[in-house]
C-alpha cells in the first residue's frame, strides 16, 4: 500500500501536478477496482498529464489516442496487413494493446469507433478479423471529454457511459495553485518525463488482487443498495442508478478503503465514491435540467436522505 | 429487602393458581371481556420482578423458596422486559431508558423525568400497560443502582403513576360503574381475549393482590429511602454533583455501546446532534468544528479514537479484545476531558 504514498509524494508534494490529489486517488482507485474512468474537464486542466504521470509511476504501458470523427475502429484495435515478403497477413496491433489507454476527447469519435472500445472495456479483449486477443492486465481506459463542446461531437450512448466505473470531474486550480503552476510551467513536461516507477507491475497486480478482497459488511451493502434505489426514486430523475451502478459503487468503495489502508469498507468510503460512480448514470428530467439541476446535486441530495448503517 | 422480594415473588407465583380457580366478576361482561388471566399473571410477575434482581432470584431458587422453573421464568421476565419494548416505543425514549439502565449512577432529576415520561406516554396511548410494567421494572432496577439514594417524593411519584396507569387501563367494554375505592386498583386490559371465562371473581381478588403489591413496593421504597438517609446522607450532596458529570460503562459493554454512550455525551456537550445520514467520521468532524467545544482538543482526540475503534469493531469483522479495553479507557478520558 505504500505505493499510493509514493505517488502522492512524487506528484503532489513534488508539485508535478498541482491540486490534483483527489483526481489521482480516484484514478488509482479505478485501477485497483479494475475499472475505467471518464475524466471530464475543459481543455487545459492537466487531464492528459495526470493520466500520463500515473502510468509512468506505476510502470505501466501508456498509449494515447486522439479521437476524431474520421477515426476508424481498426485505428484503435488494429488490423491485418499483407506482408509481401512472407506472403502472409501480419497483425498490426492497435494502441489498445497497452495498460493505460488515454482516449482523448472520446466524444469526438463516431459512435462506431466509440463502440470499438466496448468489448475491450467490458471483456478486456478485442476481436480483429474474427480472432480474439486478450488484453494485458492491468488494463484501463482513461477517456477525457470536454463538457462545453457542442459541435462535431457524438455524445456517448448510455451503454458506453455505463462501462466507465467513475466519472471524474476536474476543473481549474485555485489562484494560488495557478501561480505555483506558472512558476513551474517550463519544467512540468520534463518532470513528468523523468518520473520513475514506484512499484513494479507484478506488485501492482497483487495490490489489485488484495483490493478486491476488502471486506464489506452486510449493512454497508444495504446502504449502497438504498442509495442506488433512492437515486431512482428522486423526483428530478428520469433514469437513476442501475444494478451495475450499485456494483460500481461497491467496487470503488472497496478500492477507496484499500487506498486508505483499511481492509474493510466504512460508510465514508461509499459516500466518497458515490458521486463519481453515479453521476454519469443518472439522466435528469428535462424540466429539472433546464433549471440547472445537476446529477451531482441529485446524488448529494440522496446521500443526505439515506441513513448510514446503525448502530 | 430480600424478605420483601421473597414475599412479592411468592405472591406472584400464586397467581397462576388464582387464574385456574372458578371466578366471577360483578359488572364484568363474560363474553366481551379481554382480560387474559395467564397474561395478567405474567404481568404481575413482571411487577414483582421489579423488586428482584437476577442474583436474588437465583438465591431464592437455591433456598428452595421457588422452583427452578419459576426462577427461570422470573429471570426471563427480568431480562427480556427491555427487548419487548423494541419497536413499540419512540426510539429516543427507549434510548433514554437504556442510558438509565446502562448507567450505574443516575441523576434523581432524570428519574423524575422518566416517571413523567411514563405517565404522559401512557396517557397519550403510546404505551400499553404491559410496556408500562416493563418500564417500571427498568426504573426499579435503575433505582437500585442509585445506591439507595432515592428521594421519598420520587418513591411516591412512582406509586402514584403506577396506580394511575392501572386505573386508566380498566377494560371498558360493557362495564358498569364500580365503587371509587376499588376503581383505582383495576387491572390492565391485556388485549388478549378468551372465548369464555367461567365464574370470574377476579376483581376482588386481584384488587387485594394489587394492594399487596403496591404496599410491598411502597414499603420497599420507604425502607430504601430511610436506609439511604441513614447510610448515605453525608455523601448525598457530593454524589449528586458527581452524577451529572459521570457516566459509567457497565462491565461487558462492547465497543458499539461505548461509542453510542460517547455520542450521547458529546451531543449533550457540543449541542451537535448525530443525524442519521451523517457517517461517524462526518459527525466527528462536525463536533470538532463545533464552537461549543473550542479548546477541548483532548475531548475531540478521545472521541476520534473511539470513533476509529467503533469502525474497526463494527465493520472489520476481526474480533480484537484489546479494542474494548482501549475504547473504555478513551471513554473515561473523554469524560475526564469534559471536566
Amino acid at each position: 500500500m505504500s505505493f499510493t504514498k509514493d505517488i502522492r509524494r512524487v506528484l503532489i508534494e513534488g508539485n508535478v501536478l498541482i491540486e490534483k490529489e483527489w483526481e489521482i486517488n480516484m484514478i488509482v482507485a479505478c485501477l485497483l477496482a479494475r475499472g475505467h474512468a471518464l475524466i471530464e474537464g475543459v481543455p487545459g486542466v492537466a487531464k492528459t498529464y495526470t493520466a500520463k504521470s500515473i502510468a509512468r509511476l506505476l510502470d505501466l504501458g501508456f498509449r494515447r489516442i486522439q479521437m476524431t470523427p474520421d477515426l476508424l475502429p481498426s485505428d484503435i484495435v488494429g488490423y491485418y496487413v499483407f506482408d509481401q515478403k512472407t506472403g502472409e497477413f501480419r497483425l498490426k496491433k492497435g494502441p489498445i494493446f497497452t495498460n493505460i489507454l488515454l482516449v482523448d476527447e472520446i466524444n469526438r469519435a463516431s459512435p462506431r469507433t466509440q463502440s470499438a472500445l466496448l468489448e475491450a472495456m467490458q471483456e478486456r479483449q478485442v476481436t480483429i478479423e474474427g480472432q480474439t486477443f486478450g488484453l494485458e492486465e492491468p488494463f484501463m481506459v482513461l477517456a477525457t471529454q470536454n463538457p462545453i463542446e457542442m459541435e462535431g461531437v457524438f455524445p456517448l450512448p448510455e451503454a458506453q457511459v455505463d462501462r466507465f466505473l467513475a466519472k471524474i470531474a476536474t476543473g481549474y486550480v485555485s489562484h494560488r495553485g495557478f501561480v505555483e503552476m506558472l512558476k513551474r510551467a517550463h519544467e512540468i513536461e520534463a518532470a513528468i518525463e523523468s518520473l520513475k516507477p514506484v512499484i513494479p507491475r507484478s506488485l501492482l497486480l497483487e495490490e489489485i488482487e488484495k483490493a478486491s478482497k476488502v471486506r464489506v459488511d452486510d449493512s454497508v451493502l444495504d446502504y449502497i443498495a438504498s442509495i442506488v434505489e433512492e437515486s431512482r426514486k428522486h423526483p428530478a430523475v428520469r433514469l437513476g442508478g442501475s444494478p451495475r451502478a450499485g456494483i460500481a459503487v461497491l467496487k470503488l468503495a472497496r478500492a477507496w478503503a484499500y487506498l486508505d489502508g483499511r481492509g474493510y469498507v466504512i460508510p465514508d468510503d461509499v459516500k466518497a465514491v458515490a458521486v463519481p460512480a453515479l453521476i454519469h448514470r443518472i439522466i435528469l428530467k428535462p424540466e429539472y435540467e433546464l433549471q440547472g439541476v445537476t446529477p451531482e446535486r441529485i446524488v448529494n441530495d440522496v446521500l443526505t436522505k439515506v441513513p448510514v448503517p446503525k448502530p | 429487602m430480600r424478605a420483601i422480594a421473597a414475599v412479592v415473588a411468592v405472591l406472584a407465583l400464586t397467581l397462576p393458581a388464582l387464574a385456574d380457580a372458578p371466578r366471577h366478576t360483578p359488572n364484568f361482561p363474560v363474553n366481551s371481556t379481554s382480560v387474559d388471566l395467564t397474561s395478567l399473571a405474567e404481568v404481575l410477575k413482571l411487577v414483582n420482578t421489579s423488586t428482584l434482581s437476577s442474583e436474588t432470584v437465583s438465591q431464592l431458587v437455591e433456598e428452595g423458596a421457588i422452583s427452578q422453573e419459576e426462577g427461570a421464568r422470573l429471570l426471563k421476565a427480568l431480562n427480556n422486559s427491555l427487548d419487548e419494548l423494541e419497536g413499540r416505543v419512540d426510539p429516543s425514549i427507549l434510548s433514554n431508558i437504556e442510558r438509565l439502565l446502562n448507567s450505574s449512577e443516575v441523576n434523581p432529576e432524570e428519574l423524575r423525568d422518566l416517571v413523567r415520561t411514563l405517565v404522559s406516554l401512557q396517557e397519550s396511548g403510546l404505551l400499553d400497560p404491559h410496556d408500562y410494567i416493563a418500564l417500571a421494572n427498568i426504573l426499579a432496577n435503575a433505582l437500585k443502582r442509585l445506591n439507595l439514594d432515592v428521594p421519598i417524593e420520587l418513591s411516591y411519584g412512582i406509586l402514584r403513576s403506577l396506580s394511575k396507569v392501572i386505573e386508566t387501563s380498566t377494560p371498558t367494554q360493557g362495564e358498569e360503574s364500580v365503587s371509587t375505592e376499588l376503581s383505582i386498583w383495576r387491572f390492565p386490559n391485556m388485549g388478549v381475549g378468551l372465548p369464555s371465562i367461567q365464574q370470574v371473581s377476579l376483581q376482588e381478588g386481584s384488587t387485594w393482590i394489587a394492594v399487596l403489591l403496591l404496599l410491598s413496593l411502597a414499603t420497599a421504597l420507604v425502607l430504601i429511602y430511610w436506609r439511604s438517609l441513614y447510610n448515605y446522607a453525608p455523601k448525598l450532596s457530593a454524589k449528586v454533583g458527581d452524577l451529572v458529570r459521570r457516566e459509567v460503562i457497565p462491565e461487558g459493554s462492547d465497543v458499539l455501546s461505548i461509542y453510542w454512550a460517547s455520542v450521547r455525551l458529546v451531543e449533550k456537550v457540543s449541542k451537535v446532534k448525530k443525524l442519521d445520514h451523517l457517517t461517524h467520521r462526518e459527525y466527528l468532524n462536525s463536533v470538532a468544528r463545533s464552537s461549543q467545544l473550542s479548546g477541548t482538543s483532548k475531548l475531540i482526540e478521545c472521541f476520534g479514537e473511539i470513533t476509529k475503534l467503533y469502525e474497526v469493531s463494527r465493520f472489520s469483522h476481526e474480533p480484537d479484545p484489546s479494542v474494548v479495553a482501549r475504547a473504555r479507557q478513551k471513554f473515561y478520558e473523554l469524560v475526564r476531558a469534559l471536566g
